[in-house]
């Protein structure tokens, strides 16, 4: 057993109201605790977020084994080839990587970078010692990568996105479109093509006709990029949809506790997700859950939601028709959400955090 | 769910009767789902269609990272952010004018 004096981190981009960002900070906070040195790297560091993360140039070199790094892999970056070449003892945190097929097409150098990162996860393999994925789905992706030590330890979801009070500002302009009546249909998270904005989209256009004429969508979240979310402003004012769906781009936490204490049902049909954090946040708001059930939403979601084994636009409509049309059945999936967002409470993750970095002390 | 798996199940059996019916009553028929993808599609070959210089050139981001020095390519992306939008909004009116005729 040999315990470093720092544990630092490496990550490709850090940025505001971000899962992985907010991981990074809270992870710096659990090693401070456990009595490690530890600063953040990053090869891009987003406003707001400087002073708080330095630049990878910046990073020192290792005196010896008394200096370990920790990588937040989610995307292919050069930030990945200067934590190879570090001496330190390696970790490794695993998020997922976008497949390219899901983005490319929209914005091919993304799907460049989601290419490196898949070849760079395999190359870092034989170098990393101890490796944390943030769900058993990411665990077995690591497994075939050939990390032979990984632990799943969930995200460390940010305290502000559960406990911050509403906007009262933004809730009363939600409450106000609601006192018109219809249904308030809510998704959180990066407007992108593999979270499948536009099927959301197509299934909202279903339901309104169906079922509510005057329901209404609201999609959060920063853009990737500007060519998909151009084809969704297109589709929605296409479909005569521009007054009923909103495309709020990242808001603050307080806005985004608005959304969710206005949502009457959080709807998620991504093609491919790492964890998905807001699943958990609507869980912990009492929103009730529907997704699509593909990569890790079978674990996050769990008995605390409905799972789509499809998502035709119509049967998506009918899904959320049928919890939103029975208090008993929206009632017994707001505390079954309860249950499972408790699984993946900040204390729980914390302490999953540091159950793994002290078996890494152990085994390394 | 209250009794988790099975409150779920007849969800999703009760969903896909409701399909059913949708259909067979017309109000939803299969050809509005299809016009919905069709029409995805061509919002999204018309997206795709406009110029995105900064998201689109390989030949560009090679080119500005020799030039541009690393200190400053922070500030640099978010000129070729707001240089791209820019010139995809006048694009994508130039466009609708010439289609409108």
């Amino acid at each position: 057993m040999s315990r470093p004096e720092r544990i630092d981190q490496v990550i490709p981009a850090i940025v505001e109201h971000d899962a992985v960002s907010n991981h990074t900070f809270e992870a710096q906070r659990l090693l401070r605790e456990m009595g490690f040195a530890s600063e953040i790297y990053a090869r891009i560091i987003g406003p707001g977020c400087g002073g708080r993360v330095l630049p990878i140039d910046e990073l020192p070199e290792s005196s010896g084994r008394d200096h370990w790094l920790l990588y937040q892999s989610s995307i292919g970056s050069p930030a990945a080839e200067a934590f190879a070449a570090h001496r330190g003892t390696k970790l490794l945190d695993y998020h997922n990587i976008t497949p390219a097929r899901l983005v490319e097409r929209w914005l091919p150098p993304l799907g460049d970078e989601a290419r490196l990162g898949r070849a760079q996860l395999a190359r870092l393999a034989p170098l990393v010692a101890y490796a944390l994925a943030d769900s058993a789905f990411n665990a077995a992706e690591l497994g075939e990568a050939g990390y032979a030590r990984r632990r799943v330890v969930p995200v460390l979801v940010d305290r502000g996105n559960i406990e911050t009070a509403p906007a009262t500002d933004v809730l009363a302009r939600l409450e106000q479109a609601k006192a018109g009546g219809g249904a308030d249909w809510l998704f959180v998270g990066q407007v992108a093509p593999h979270k499948a904005q536009h099927d959301l989209v197509k299934a909202f256009a279903c339901y309104r006709l169906a079922y509510d004429p005057v329901a209404r969508l609201h999609i959060v979240g920063r853009e990737m990029g500007s060519a998909y979310i151009g084809a969704l402003r297109r589709f929605v004012d296409d479909l005569g949809l521009g007054s009923a769906v909103e495309l709020t781009g990242s808001v603050p936490t307080a806005a985004l506790a608005a959304h969710f204490a206005s949502a009457d049902v959080f709807v998620c049909l991504s093609d491919h997700e790492g964890f998905c954090a807001p699943v958990v946040e609507a869980m912990h708001r009492g929103v009730p859950v529907v997704a699509f059930a593909a990569a890790a939403l079978p674990e996050t979601v769990g008995e605390g939601g409905v799972l789509l084994p499809q998502k035709a636009p119509t049967f998506v409509a009918a899904a959320v028709h049928e919890v939103l049309a029975s208090a008993a059945r929206r009632e017994a999936l707001v505390a079954a959400g309860a249950r499972q967002a408790a699984r993946f409470t900040l204390d729980a993750a914390r302490a999953a955090f540091r159950s793994a970095i002290d078996e890494a002390v152990e085994l390394v | 769910m209250a009794d988790e798996g099975a409150s779920v199940g007849s969800l999703l059996r009760d969903a896909a009767r409701e399909v059913e019916r949708l259909r067979s009553s017309g109000l939803v028929p299969e050809r509005f789902e299809r016009e919905l993808d069709a029409r995805f599609e061509a919002a999204a070959v018309r997206a795709l269609r406009v110029p995105a210089f900064a998201e689109r050139s390989a030949r560009l981001r090679a080119l500005a990272r020799r030039v541009v020095p690393r200190a400053a390519r922070p500030a640099a992306r978010a000129a070729a952010r707001a240089g791209d939008r820019l010139l995809r909004g006048v694009y994508t009116r130039l466009e609708s004018t010439v289609r409108r005729g």
